[in-house]
């Protein structure tokens, strides 16, 4: 490859580099700022580093751990109800497929809305009461997997579509079972969109803000809000530790962004959905 | 005069505007000239003002009453912005950093904890206040403390409110209106009871009545912050709330995010007692059919907290004069009487009604508080004064770490 | 078991089809439900939908700024991803690979992770409370989806076809506009659908960087949650619904009556 081939292919890249850039300085700026610096409006004055008080604290802990159990329990509920329901709109004949479309409301509604509506949901009269009474985790993993289980559905789908039915059949004409020819040959093809989406569905109920800010308790805080409440409500002493959090949870979701790269490219077919 | 002469002063005057058009966005000029040079440099502005945005009736009386009026009277486009003043005077921090000298913000309802931190790091424009002309219906006496913190012309006065509980008296005959009663009250009646999580506004003032109960009353802070004697005397408070909390709402495992939440759970008969900084907060909500007509509202015998609350300007706002002119505007004799009415907000005026003149003092007088709201003079004597910022901030980390993280 | 029949539809399949209108249909019913009713009150009412409708200035305001950033968000998207995606689907090479998974990861990670630190970059900058902070705090989410979507396209179209095009002596524009374009069509529209959606429908960042003053349908419908109006906060709900759903309509006619007219079809 000549050296100007190459060259022009990296102009390529220009009109996203602002962006990454922008990113890139964001993540900076939090690293600086839980080291203490670039914080106070006096020159040369910083404060102590903000890794100290948070590894300290046994609420980061348990903020942290929160987190990843609600993104685990909602990932995991996702996956099973939206390839189930994936399954059964394969299922569907032809003729009543469009009517099933609606499938995708939770996927065109805001966070927000889905909020309101696990809010309307739980029964109104004492709707906050419950929500909140609730081991602080109940309405928000439905609200996740309200949200997620479609957009696992939609990934399965687009794979079970290109799946011949035909190939069941036959497998059941050779005298396997049920489970068997599921697990033979159903569950090859669904596993790989099952397993991206969710990795996404993960990353997604691990760090949002929306939902645990409408519908989140007191105690355990997920981190988001944990952070939120540290960022604006406090002083500047309270900085360092609230970017701590942030650089931790930063690191966090870019092991599981790995790992989902990883799978990607184990997909030889190529069904990628970022 | 003579043509030469004349022509000269029409020179001036011209070099002179040219000067006020090039420099309007400096602050050293503005605070040079008197209020009508202000009012006249404040026409056609756009100020936006950086308001609480979480009570309903608050946002609608400003959006019906105070923007139209100062359209009509001052040509001054007001627009709200729902974002509360530890936010504002977070980012401020950020851009006088980075010296950003144009900012977005041109006044910020504020006070306590945010107008002393807002001050020490130098955000505020002023001291301004000496030009406005209604501060001279308020008593200096009063308004030239902040919490505790000396106002210096950083901030004009807006209103005066009285924490009060709020509850039904279908339900309740006898409100517990002592520390030692109310606590008799929730052990009794577990779960009915709760307060917003600090660092709501409301849910940390409940819990400063409790500081102050259990170290002695207000007498012994009224002279600033003390850290030792803070720490010495608050243990018991954090005791005292650890020992409730199994008997608050939801066994105590979570708290209302905010009044807006605690609003919710007592309309909805979850818990007994609302709370508010709001003395006649109570009618208006029955007056709006939000509240059923029995609810009442009952203070503590030893008194609650009274805390006057104001309007500041950033260091950097962009429309500073408009700026003056509506703080202006929000302190006459018109605005104070509309927002003293329950129905609109029911906050009480700040103005000394001893330097209103006899029609304006007989409107406020006579105005009807509706049966929901205590009589002023019952308010007045049970009355005490706010406690110093610093305390404020301290408690709020303290609850956070003691009650909420249990550390 | 999960045979798609041929024949006409069974009573299984129609127990089915209500399975999944029970759960997918029926909060949006609840929804319209809730928007007819008042607090405390058993009868039916109109009181949500006047108050929005006396209210309309403001919140009209809201979704016309939403919907503003919502589009600029996707052209934002398609006109700085077109070269990249090009060169992506062309170069073969783990050098791509990893430059395109670096090019996704922001649509991954939590955006508080990064917006943060955006935010004081932005205080810095000036671009708080700004239209373009918000636009541009979006498109940094947001173009991910864009992007994939567009190498996708690429990847379908035989470079052939743009060399063909090129011996024929037509320029790199006008290749671009008769040769590319067409086959970029669908997917720019399926990858703008997303990068619309995720930019109309957010809530935290629009909040963040706009700080209130940039108004926004979700700022406005996120306090009426929040101090439990529910019937309000339905009504707000369902127009967040129909406008997407109206807009993917006539997403779709546009589009096939576009590439029908030059006789693809899609």
């Amino acid at each position: 490859m000549s050296r100007s081939r190459s060259i022009r292919r990296a102009c390529a890249f220009l009109p996203l580099m602002p962006f990454v850039l922008f990113i890139a300085a964001g993540v900076g700026y939090t690293v600086i700022q839980s080291l203490g610096l670039w914080i106070s409006a006096q020159p040369g004055e910083s404060y102590p580093a903000g890794y100290a008080v948070i590894l300290r604290s046994a609420w980061f802990y348990q903020s942290l751990l929160y987190s990843l159990w609600i993104a685990t329990a909602s990932t995991l509920l996702s996956v099973v109800l939206g390839t189930l329901l994936a399954l059964l709109l394969r299922g569907l004949p032809q003729r009543l497929y469009p009517f099933a479309l609606m499938y995708k409301i939770p996927l065109i509604l805001p966070h927000v809305v889905i909020g309101l509506i696990v809010l309307l949901g739980f029964g109104r009269g004492a709707a906050l009461g419950r929500l909140l009474a609730a081991p602080g985790s109940s309405a928000l993993v439905s609200a996740y997997v309200f949200k997620s289980a479609s957009f696992v559905t939609l990934l399965v789908y687009a794979v079970l579509r290109g799946f011949d039915l035909r190939q069941l059949e036959t497998a059941r004409m050779l005298g396997a079972g049920a489970l068997r020819s599921f697990r033979a040959l159903l569950l090859p093809v669904i596993l790989p969109p099952a397993a991206t989406a969710g990795v996404i569905v993960f990353l997604f109920s691990f760090g949002a803000f929306d939902l645990p800010f409408l519908l989140g308790a007191s105690r355990p805080a997920m981190l988001a809000i944990d952070v939120y409440n540290r960022y604006w409500y406090r002083d500047l002493s309270a900085r360092p530790a609230a970017m701590a959090s942030l650089v931790v949870m930063f690191l966090f979701s870019l092991l599981f962004v790995t790992v989902y790269f990883r799978l990607v490219r184990r997909q030889k077919h190529g069904i990628r959905h970022v | 005069m003579k043509p030469t002469e004349r022509y000269r002063l029409v020179l001036l005057t011209l070099a002179a505007f040219l000067l006020i058009a090039c420099t309007a966005q400096q602050d050293v000029n503005l605070l040079e000239l008197d209020y009508p040079r202000i009012e006249q440099q404040a026409r056609g502005g756009e100020v936006r003002f950086a308001m609480w945005g979480g009570d309903a009736r608050i946002n609608r009386w400003v959006d019906s009453y105070v923007v139209p009026e100062l359209q009509q009277r001052y040509d001054i486009r007001l627009l709200r912005v729902s974002t509360d003043a530890a936010q504002v005077v977070n980012r401020l921090l950020t851009e006088r950093q980075a010296g950003r000298d144009r900012g977005s913000i041109d006044l910020i309802w504020i006070n306590g904890e945010n107008f002393r931190r807002a001050r020490r790091e130098d955000l505020l424009f002023g001291p301004y206040t000496h030009l406005i002309p209604n501060l001279e219906l308020t008593d200096p006496e009063e308004v030239s403390y902040d919490w505790g913190f000396p106002v210096d012309g950083y901030e004009l006065p807006w209103g005066r409110g009285q924490f009060v509980f709020e509850y039904d008296s279908a339900i309740i005959n006898q409100p517990p209106d002592s520390i030692e009663a109310l606590d008799r009250w929730i052990r009794n009646n577990p779960g009915r009871f709760t307060y917003p999580q600090p660092p709501d506004f409301n849910g940390a003032a409940f819990i400063r009545h409790l500081f102050y109960y259990f170290s002695g009353g207000y007498r012994d802070y009224l002279d600033g912050f003390d850290k030792e004697r803070y720490q010495q005397n608050s243990a018991a408070l954090w005791d005292y709330l650890r020992e409730i909390e199994p008997y608050l709402w939801r066994g105590g495992q979570t708290y209302p995010a905010d009044k807006a939440q605690l609003d919710v759970l007592f309309e909805n008969g979850e818990v007994d007692f609302n709370m508010s900084y709001t003395q006649s907060g109570a009618q208006g909500l029955i007056d709006a059919g939000r509240y059923p007509p029995s609810v009442r509202t009952f203070v503590l015998q030893r008194g609650t907290l009274t805390g006057i609350h104001f309007t500041a300007i950033p260091f950097n706002a962009p429309n500073k004069a408009a700026a003056m002119v509506v703080s202006n505007f929000l302190l006459s004799a018109d605005a104070q009487y509309s927002k003293f009415v329950p129905q609109n907000w029911g906050d009480f005026t700040v103005l000394d009604l001893d330097r209103l003149s006899d029609a304006q003092r007989q409107r406020f007088l006579e105005l009807d508080l509706g049966p929901a709201t205590l009589p002023v003079d019952v308010l007045a004597q049970h009355s005490v004064p706010e406690i110093p910022a610093e305390y404020v901030d301290a408690m709020v980390e303290d609850w956070e770490r003691e009650i909420l993280r249990r550390e | 078991m999960f045979e798609r029949s041929a024949g006409p539809a069974q009573r299984r399949d129609y127990l089915r089809l209500a399975a999944i209108a029970g759960l997918f249909a029926l909060p949006v019913v609840m929804l319209l439900f809730y928007s007819l009713s008042a607090r405390g009150q058993t009868e039916l009412t109109l009181r949500a939908w006047r108050y929005l409708f006396a209210e309309r200035r403001n919140f009209v305001t809201a979704l016309a700024s939403s919907l503003g950033y919502g589009f600029s968000a996707v052209i934002v998207a398609f006109f700085s991803c077109v070269l990249p995606a090009k060169a992506i689907a062309r170069a073969h090479g783990s050098h791509t690979a990893a430059i395109e998974a670096v090019l996704l990861t922001p649509a991954l990670l939590p955006s508080i992770s990064f917006a943060i630190g955006v935010h004081q970059l932005f205080i810095r900058a000036g671009l708080v409370d700004t239209w373009v902070g918000v636009l541009l705090i979006l498109s940094f989410v947001s173009y991910p989806y864009m992007l994939r979507a567009l190498i996708a396209s690429y990847e379908s179209i035989d470079p052939a076809y743009e060399q063909c095009a090129r011996n024929l002596g037509a320029g790199a524009l006008r290749t671009f506009l008769r040769v590319e374009l067409p086959f970029l069509l669908p997917g720019a529209a399926a990858g703008g659908s997303v990068v619309f959606l995720v930019a109309f429908s957010d809530y935290f960042l629009v909040f963040l960087i706009g700080g209130g003053i940039v108004p926004a349908f979700t700022s406005y419908l996120v306090p009426f949650i929040r101090s439990a109006d529910y019937s309000i906060a339905s009504a707000l709900s369902i127009v967040f619904l129909i406008v997407p759903i109206g807009l993917f309509v006539l997403q779709d006619r546009a589009l096939t009556l576009l590439l029908q007219r030059r006789g693809m079809s899609i």
